[in-house]
């Protein structure tokens, strides 16, 4: 007697079988083509698993952007461009990769950029434009006359006159007066 | 996958022969699978793109190590895998459900260049499986997400997620018995 000809088959048996076939024993399809209400198991099993493989295929065919995405794949797998090119596409894969991942990253990119905006026109403010007018007022320390410390002492009286140099002197017209 | 992967249409293994069409061929067909397992799993769509790429570059640089001994489609499945669960622990969490919480790619599902109709239909049919795929645990998730929509035989997913293959067949029939409940439930 076959050992399996009486052996109960549970739903996790059947379950399997929809969904693969070829696992199934002989004596498997035997007890099946026999027991009519194991068959009906099996059909609503089956049903079931094509339901959820249709319902999930739709989903799938719904990929619009799996081309696009491809191409960036190929791009960096077997298609990879050697040049500074790829080297640029890469980086900006990268950077596009790091934006999208955070808030704060994101935050952190648009201040760099702003600030980096602004340098230009700092850099005009602070070259191009007049710079405000202002007067500064101070007062310099008097310079002392060369001839009060380094002049030599006068040996003799400076205010008596050598009688014969004052005549030596011509008389200008007008300025000799008689006494 | 859209596509069989293994054997001799083995991607990695072309590339390390010094072929690249298959696995570009790879890359185009099977971008849109990847973005929506990452989506069903709970990524937004910004995230789920950024993982996929991070999948296929991750296999496009352990072509040079790659021992072919596995099949293809499930060495790429633990590769997703450990994507999702390096980017699950860098995550901040997101509260006490976020197990539970809908997954974020099922607002995004929608092609804004199809007709308003079709797009309105297909919208609320991929939201309303997102839903009822939102009240599975995580681990129920990945199992149906492997053997139903990927069809990986149960071997392939115990091997996969290092579980014994009566864990996997368990899991699945609780995912699917959930699935069929929530999904009974719709009034629709």
């Amino acid at each position: 007697m076959n050992p399996d000809s009486n052996r109960h088959y549970s739903d996790e048996d059947l379950l399997e079988w929809a969904l693969d076939p070829s696992s199934m024993t002989p004596e498997a399809e035997a007890a099946l083509q026999a027991d009519t209400e194991l068959r009906r198991s099996l059909e609503s099993w089956e049903a079931t698993v094509s339901e959820l493989r249709v319902g999930f295929a739709s989903e799938e065919q719904a990929e619009h952007a799996s081309e696009r995405l491809a191409d960036s794949i190929l791009a960096q797998t077997t298609r990879e461009d050697l040049s500074w090119r790829g080297d640029l596409r890469l980086v900006s894969s990268f950077v596009r990769r790091g934006l999208s991942r955070s808030v704060w990253t994101k935050l952190v990119a648009a201040s760099l950029i702003i600030h980096i905006s602004a340098l230009p026109i700092l850099g005009y403010m602070l070259l191009v434009e007049t710079p405000e007018r202002h007067f500064n007022i101070f007062l310099e320390k008097p310079v002392d006359p060369p001839f009060e410390e380094n002049l030599p002492e006068p040996d003799r009286e400076v205010d008596s006159l050598d009688p014969e140099l004052g005549d030596r002197l011509p008389e200008l017209p007008g300025e000799t007066e008689e006494h | 996958m859209k596509g069989s992967w293994d054997e001799d249409r083995d991607p990695l293994s072309a590339l390390r022969a010094g072929d690249a069409a298959l696995f570009e061929a790879f890359v185009t067909s099977e971008v849109s699978t990847f973005v929506a397992f990452f989506a069903r799993q709970g990524a937004d769509r910004a995230e789920a793109e950024d993982l996929t790429q991070e999948v296929f570059l991750r296999l496009f640089r352990s072509a040079t190590n790659y021992d072919a001994r596995d099949r293809f489609s499930a060495y790429a499945w633990r590769v997703a895998r450990n994507a999702w669960i390096d980017r699950k622990r860098r995550r901040v969490p997101r509260g006490e459900g976020g197990d539970d919480e809908l997954p974020t790619g099922a607002r995004d599902v929608i092609d804004p260049h199809e007709g308003a109709l079709d797009g309105l239909q297909r919208g609320e049919e991929a939201g309303r499986v997102h839903a009822a795929l939102a009240k599975l645990s995580e681990s129920h998730r990945l199992v149906f997400e492997l053997g139903v929509l990927q069809e990986l035989p149960y071997a392939t997913i115990s091997d996969l997620l290092e579980i014994p293959v009566g864990t996997v067949k368990s899991r699945m029939f609780h995912a699917l018995r959930k699935l069929r409940e929530v999904l009974g439930e719709d009034p629709r």
